[in-house]
């Protein structure tokens, strides 16, 4: 910790000196131009790095904020009080970065229903759109020639030159810095990332993940917009050529040549993406030949960017997963749930001209284990991904607690307090187990955006608060040794039971567990079945679809068999391990025996 | 010589280290199983023997040819078939075309009669996937996957067949099924290594077994030996109440 301090301190000091040691302003301007694409870029990782959705229409943010303060200060100087006082300027930023942002809004709503590739296609197009206005658009954008004679930057009746105002951009570059590390490392940031690995997961924990894409979107434009508009002051002319298609891609290679979310990576991408030309000047005819091959090279051989090198060093300490944890799981004391009655009424649903499910009905009595069995390809799974929202009914009504749920996507289900976990699992990446918990708070969490921007104290006693839940659930589930593992070095078994962290964080009233015990051993097993009857104990009414029957014929109060998309038998274990047509269909001769 | 000799493996992700000096072997013609609770490396051991990790030191002798960082297609085709954990078919291709994959090497050396002569051998073994052969894999249950995933690592005709969690997501009637498969493969001489959480099905077939714990091999012996240890009872045996 104090290592870094001295050593950022050491860094800005560095960036602080150089116009000073170098003379002349050559230098600081080329600074100038670095920081202030650093802070587009900065704003594209948060999107494209950390969120995972991609953008090749940046440079079209950027133009907004540009063209936006170039008009609006270039018609306030004429006034007297703006150019003396310079609040003309002031006023021209703030506006370029909201017009980004809104304009961000406009772009977001439509685009964002789509995802990858066809996102990227949506923002290519807009840019191509937004630069052809620039320009045609000629009775206000000039057309071709563009704007000149911006107004230069000044801060009150003190006119910056180039020197100078390096200062108070590297300032801002330093604040957006800043901002981006609070932001990714709040809980909004830990969403944030999960995004990029399972929308569906994170839905699952009741949070809109649409919404949540729109927001950050507008936060990657405003960013954009913000260092359009210091681009405008800082070159006092501005064209449709300065916001070319190549300009975006430029940006989004930046983010990842030097490692898309990381922190530090759209600021080496852009710096050695803009500097590089300046010193390739000497080979000029090859220059673009040279810096291709570099960023191919580096691409190739740095899939995660200058900053994987850096982080792949760091990560591999931390997982041990291969001690036990010793965790007294029956300790764990949990809050009280009240567990909903969960019923399921005449749900038919088909794909195609495939019957996954044929008027099917199930009452789960609140706060009771309920098992649903069924040979592979009976429904299911296809009844959970129903009743949690991931896909739609074609008839039939589930209702909790007596009352139609109306259950039309999956975070409003969560909303209502029906979590479920995935068969095939939905975990984040390689985010930590504990994130993962914490990612299954955000319904339960009180702190927002705001709290992480402002890196308020009712945001950081949240975030400890809700650290205790998270750790209290992995001891639960016996866990808590894996805190620190990303889940992708966990064992099978061990992502299965995060899943059920996850979900657990919800605070569900009703929990469906889709396959909790494949791929555990005997004594996890056990374990497991310590945890269900305690969940259960805590009130919670939990469906429980299952193949391993040691597991379901120990801790069910009622088991339903589904085959071939129907109810084929219900009611206590005792009864349904005897029943014939359960055997013939799924138990096979010798489990009956047993 | 036994068809497979693991000695002093050392497998690594990154800094830590997973398999730590595992030897053992395994005997033409036998099932050997392998237990061991979650995170005891059990599938990076069998992906490493498959070459889909890269070990960090030791010996693996094939049929009497180090196959240690060999790369995976070529240790395939040497014989070594590996069906994966979770199976891994290719969803949007049919049932057929997934086998036609297995048996790529095979087909490309322009011997299609001895590939229709495996489908024959599997056909008998699991009728059902020849009744699916026209169906788009990732249609078919969950059961049935695992027959696929069993019959595309078969059409290569491997000599020693690596199954990792065979049992696993399956109804008990269909696990039955699939176990049964095995012991049939074992009397046509197969020679099969078998990673298992269900500790009392992977007892049952095999002829010898191991149990590994953080990494290193804790035990061994034959099933009855092992079911004998109350060590192994509490662990891996048991019944869950």
């Amino acid at each position: 910790m104090r290592d870094t301090r001295a050593l950022i301190l050491l860094i800005v000091t560095a960036l602080a000196a150089i116009p000073i040691i170098t003379g002349g302003t050559y230098y600081a301007f080329l600074g100038i131009i670095v920081f202030i694409y650093s802070i587009v870029a900065i704003g594209l990782n948060i999107l494209s790095g950390y969120a995972g959705q991609f953008s090749l229409g940046h440079a079209a943010f950027m133009a907004m904020g540009a063209y936006t303060t170039a008009l609006l200060t270039k018609a306030l100087a004429t006034i007297s009080f703006f150019a003396q006082t310079g609040l003309h300027i002031l006023l021209g930023v703030i506006c370029g970065t909201i017009v980004a942002a809104l304009s961000g809004i406009i772009l977001a709503v439509p685009a964002l229903r789509v995802r990858g590739p066809y996102l990227a296609m949506v923002t290519i197009a807009f840019g191509w759109v937004v630069w052809k206005i620039l320009q045609e658009w000629v009775s206000v954008t000039g057309g071709d020639l563009g704007i000149s004679s911006i107004p230069k930057p000044q801060i009150g009746v003190l006119r910056l030159e180039t020197r100078s105002f390096y200062y108070v951009v590297l300032a801002l570059f330093l604040a957006a810095l800043a901002l981006q590390v609070r932001l990714v490392r709040s809980q909004f940031g830990t969403r944030l990332r999960a995004v990029k690995y399972s929308e569906i997961a994170v839905a699952s924990v009741g949070i809109d993940v649409y919404r949540l894409k729109v927001i950050v979107f507008v936060i990657s434009a405003a960013f954009a917009g913000f260092g359009g508009t210091l681009f405008a002051h800082q070159q006092n002319y501005i064209s449709p050529d300065n916001f070319q298609f190549f300009s975006s891609v430029f940006f989004l290679l930046a983010v990842l040549f030097g490692g898309a979310g990381t922190i530090l990576g759209p600021v080496i991408g852009a710096g050695v993406l803009m500097l590089l030309p300046e010193m390739l000047h000497d080979f000029d005819k090859y220059r673009l030949i040279v810096y291709a091959c570099l960023i191919l090279l580096t691409l190739y051989f740095l899939p995660n960017g200058v900053m994987g090198l850096v982080t792949r060093r760091a990560k591999a300490q931390g997982a041990t997963d291969t001690q036990a944890s010793g965790d007294d799981q029956t300790a764990v004391v949990l809050p009280a749930v009240s567990g909903a009655e969960l019923q399921i009424e005449n749900v038919s649903r088909a794909f195609g001209g495939l019957i996954a499910l044929s008027d099917v009905s199930v009452r789960v009595a609140a706060g009771s284990i309920h098992a649903l069995i069924g040979p592979n390809g009976a429904g299911k799974t296809t009844l959970i991904n129903i009743v949690s929202g991931t896909y739609r009914a074609d008839s039939g009504r589930i209702n909790v607690d007596g009352a139609d749920a109306k259950i039309t996507s999956m975070h409003m289900a969560a909303r209502q307090g029906i979590v479920r976990t995935f068969q095939t699992l939905k975990l984040f990446g390689n985010m930590t187990v504990i994130e993962h918990v914490v990612v299954g708070k955000a319904r339960h969490s009180r702190v927002g955006l705001w709290d992480a921007l402002v890196n308020s104290r009712r945001g950081k006693e949240e975030d400890r608060r809700q650290l205790c839940e998270a750790k209290a659930l992995l001891r639960l589930l016996g866990i808590s040794h894996l805190e620190r593992t990303p889940a992708t070095a966990l064992a099978y078994g061990h992502r299965r039971l995060v899943e059920i962290a996850r979900a657990l964080a919800v605070e569900p009233r009703i929990l469906l567990l889709d396959e909790p015990a494949a791929g555990l051993v005997a004594e996890e097993i056990r374990a497991l079945a310590v945890v269900i009857r305690k969940l259960k104990s805590m009130g919670m009414t939990i469906l429980l679809v299952e193949h391993h029957m040691d597991l379901v014929l120990a801790v069910s109060d009622r088991i339903t068999v589904l085959d071939h998309g129907a109810v084929i038998a219900e009611g206590e274990p005792a009864d349904i391990r005897r029943n014939e047509r359960v055997i013939a269909a799924y138990l096979g001769p010798s489990h009956a025996a047993a | 010589m036994p068809l497979l000799e693991v000695d002093n493996l050392h497998v690594a992700y990154g800094e830590l280290e997973v398999v730590r000096g595992v030897s053992f072997t395994v005997e033409r013609g036998e099932i050997v199983t392998i237990l061991g609770s979650n995170g005891a490396g059990k599938t990076t051991l069998l992906r490493s023997l498959a070459g889909l990790m890269k070990p960090a030191a030791g010996r693996v002798l094939f049929g009497g040819n180090n196959i240690l960082r060999c790369p995976a297609h070529e240790i395939a085709q040497q014989g070594l078939a590996m069906v994966p954990e979770g199976r891994q078919l290719f969803p949007e291709h049919t049932v057929w075309e997934n086998l036609e994959l297995g048996a790529y090497p095979r087909l490309r050396a322009g011997k299609r009669a001895e590939f229709s002569e495996s489908l024959v051998d599997i056909f008998r073994l699991f009728p059902r996937v020849e009744e699916r052969l026209e169906q788009p894999a990732g249609l078919l249950s969950g059961g049935e996957q695992q027959m696929v995933a069993i019959a595309r690592a078969l059409v290569s005709r491997p000599q020693l067949l690596l199954l990792d969690e065979p049992s696993l997501g399956l109804a008990p009637i269909m696990v039955r099924t699939i176990f049964d498969a095995f012991t049939q493969l074992k009397a046509r001489g197969l020679t099969i290594l078998l990673v298992e959480q269900m500790a009392w099905l992977g007892l049952e077939i095999c002829d010898r077994a191991h149990v590994l714990e953080t990494g290193k091999i804790a035990l061994s012996g034959t099933p009855q030996e092992l079911l004998s240890n109350p060590r192994v009872m509490a662990a891996y045996l048991g019944t869950p109440v």
